[in-house]
């Protein structure tokens, strides 16, 4: 069991790096310079810049540089916006991107998993045709249409018929801080969100349900209740933890466009910012730091399961 | 059918060794089918193969037939109403601005350049599916051919390979597309290489859990037995016999694709002016349809039906093609 952690932990080590390398050897390939500007620069100034941030060096000691200093966690300062630190940006944009991604999650995971198991125990029930238009319209409908639409018929046009009837919006379009700011882009990443858990909620039951452990506990004369809580559940909800991982990382990455919508400071901004100015010191550090989140928030799935589900010791025991 | 022409070969071959070996013989063997022996080959049922079978359960699945049906209609729309149309995608009327649905004869009015919406619509889907199509050929070539190694050799070179395709598929793909097209410059092409280099990675996995399965079946070793060369083993054998799941996986790749192209036209990295994709589109007319509803319309519902379309026949092809699954 150490072993297989010990191994788990290597290969989200490994990975790191490689996204490290290929950011860093990226950045570099990158055909824009930030320095280039409305005025045109003499050359000595130029080189003097140059020599301040280190690019004068040839790109290996650049290079051995950025790793030192990432695992000291110092992602650079940002070129656009000169004198502030990356990790500083970042630190002080994440608690807005933690607080959506979180939201979200927790509207997503109950409902979904909650319409996932009365449509699978109640199959072709009104919940079973909940979930299929749930999952057909989540699967279908990208989030950015979602959010546009969304943000101009109820940010726009419903609220201002709110504030004329009622004197006060109903659905802020932009900004983060009030209760109400956070319902629709919350409701919108938690949406696509949702119809995946359903699906996998739902497949996960009937696939249990059709197990013949079940048939055993139906023959023995357990009631329904008993059959559902004690059975059916305890052994479906298992391979729903593994789809936290990637829901994590859809959350999180996703983010970054609905941030750009509803103007929420988060670092989904700042890449985006970082991307568009072509600030490469940004972009690169919030791509490594999106990085770092996703390869842990696997990992830490990883374990659970690993906890949760035996099989995967004995399997990897006798693989080892 | 085999028992058939067993009865018909017996026949022959009675009638023939009884002219030999005497009269007597031809006692032994007594006819106690019906006179017209071609009733009997008419008897059987039809002859049919993996794809029919395939293709008649896909037709009788009512949902997956309309969406077949809608599906072939985009389809020629995307080929034919750019060439047939009298409007290009990028003739600007600067006199025919954001006209509405079905005015002044565009079937979905004009943008705020004059440009006709129909047009770039049907052009929008037409590189929609041309990267659809790419993306199913580089899971296909890459993941299968991928999986397919790794599966098959195993040992240490499945070790490492699958090592590589670990480290790759955890970082995350969208923020590697963006890396890859803040280098090179938007365009299609681009799209197409950044999907190919991040896209493949859930092919590959599947496929090699199927071919570690197979391999060990006696028809692989009387394959190697026989000579026959990995790659014949892997091609000829292996991959043929994972078609269903390669078959499912590639219509849920689709979907993927034209999202990614979506977000990347959202994040500005997409196909460039004038051409348009249905991702591009929708943008656009985020920015516009305050004042003329139908531009962001026209293209999310398209973007929406596309992404219908395919989800809604993988889920059927995997009904269909996986019993192990069952109808869920």
């Amino acid at each position: 069991m150490l072993k297989y952690i010990a191994k788990r932990f290597g290969y989200s080590i490994l990975t790191l790096w490689v996204l490290i390398t290929v950011t860093f050897f990226l950045m570099h390939l990158l055909p824009g310079d930030p320095f280039v500007g409305d005025k045109p620069l003499s050359d000595s100034v130029k080189a003097a810049i140059y020599a301040r941030y280190g690019l004068d060096q040839p790109v290996y000691i650049q290079y051995l540089r950025y790793m030192q200093n990432v695992l000291h966690g110092d992602l650079g300062s940002s070129l656009i916006y000169s004198g502030q630190s990356v990790t500083n940006m970042i630190s002080a944009a994440f608690p807005y991107s933690a607080d959506l991604a979180l939201r979200s999650l927790t509207f997503a995971i109950p409902t979904g998993m909650l319409i996932g198991i009365m449509a699978a125990l109640h199959r072709g029930g009104p919940w079973d045709t909940t979930a299929l238009v749930i999952t057909a319209l989540g699967v279908s409908i990208p989030s950015f249409v979602l959010a546009s639409i969304l943000q101009y018929y109820l940010g726009v046009v419903f609220s201002s018929w709110t504030l004329a009837n009622w004197g006060f919006r109903a659905f802020p379009i932009s900004g983060w801080g009030t209760p109400q700011q956070a319902i629709l882009p919350c409701f919108i990443l938690g949406f696509s969100n949702l119809a995946e858990i359903i699906r996998m909620t739902r497949s996960s039951l009937l696939e249990v349900s059709g197990q013949d452990y079940i048939r055993t506990a139906k023959a023995k004369g357990l009631s329904e209740r008993k059959i559902v809580w004690r059975h059916i559940l305890r052994n479906s909800l298992c391979p729903i933890i593994t789809i936290l991982g990637p829901l994590i990382a859809s959350c999180l990455t996703g983010s970054f466009i609905i941030e750009s919508i509803f103007n929420i400071p988060g670092v989904g901004k700042f890449m985006i910012m970082g991307v568009e100015t072509s600030d490469y010191m940004v972009t690169a550090g919030s791509t490594i730091f999106y990085g770092v989140l996703i390869v842990g928030a696997n990992f830490i799935v990883d374990m659970l399961y690993m906890v949760i589900d035996p099989n995967i010791r004995l399997y990897d025991d006798k693989e080892a | 059918m085999a028992s058939a022409t067993m009865t018909a070969a017996q026949t022959a071959d009675v009638q023939a060794t009884s002219g030999v070996a005497g009269m007597d013989d031809a006692k032994l063997f007594e006819w106690v089918g019906p006179e017209d022996e071609s009733s009997i080959n008419g008897a059987h049922a039809p002859k049919r193969n993996f794809w029919h079978g395939v293709w008649t359960r896909l037709v009788h699945d009512r949902a997956a037939f309309v969406c077949l049906i809608a599906l072939v209609v985009m389809i020629l729309m995307a080929i034919f109403v750019p060439m047939v149309s009298p409007y290009s995608i990028s003739d600007q009327d600067f006199t025919q601005c954001n006209l509405g649905f079905m005015e002044n004869g565009h079937i979905f009015g004009t943008d705020k350049l004059g440009r006709d919406l129909f047009v770039r619509l049907c052009f929008g889907m037409r590189v929609s599916f041309i990267i659809a199509l790419a993306a199913v050929i580089v899971s296909l070539v890459f993941g299968a051919a991928y999986g397919g190694i790794s599966g098959y050799f195993g040992g240490m070179v499945d070790n490492v390979m699958m090592r590589v395709l670990e480290v790759i598929s955890c970082i995350p793909s969208m923020i590697m597309v963006i890396l890859l097209l803040m280098v090179l410059k938007p365009g299609v092409s681009t799209i197409i290489l950044a999907y190919a280099l991040v896209g493949w990675t859930g092919m590959a996995r599947l496929v090699r859990g199927e071919v570690l399965k197979l391999k060990t079946r006696e028809y692989v070793l009387a394959s190697r037995v026989l000579g026959a060369s990995p790659s014949r083993v892997i091609l000829r054998d292996l991959l043929p016999n994972t078609v269903s799941i390669i078959l499912v996986e590639l219509t849920m790749c689709i979907p993927g694709a034209i999202l990614m192209e979506g977000f990347l036209s959202y994040c500005g990295l997409g196909v460039q002016i004038p051409l348009s994709s249905l991702g591009s589109l929708v943008t656009d007319g985020i920015k516009d349809f305050q004042g003329n509803p139908i531009v962001l319309i026209a293209p999310s519902i398209f973007l929406c039906l596309v992404m219908f379309i395919f989800n809604t026949l993988g889920d059927s092809l995997r009904d269909i093609l996986d019993p192990t699954l069952g109808r869920q």
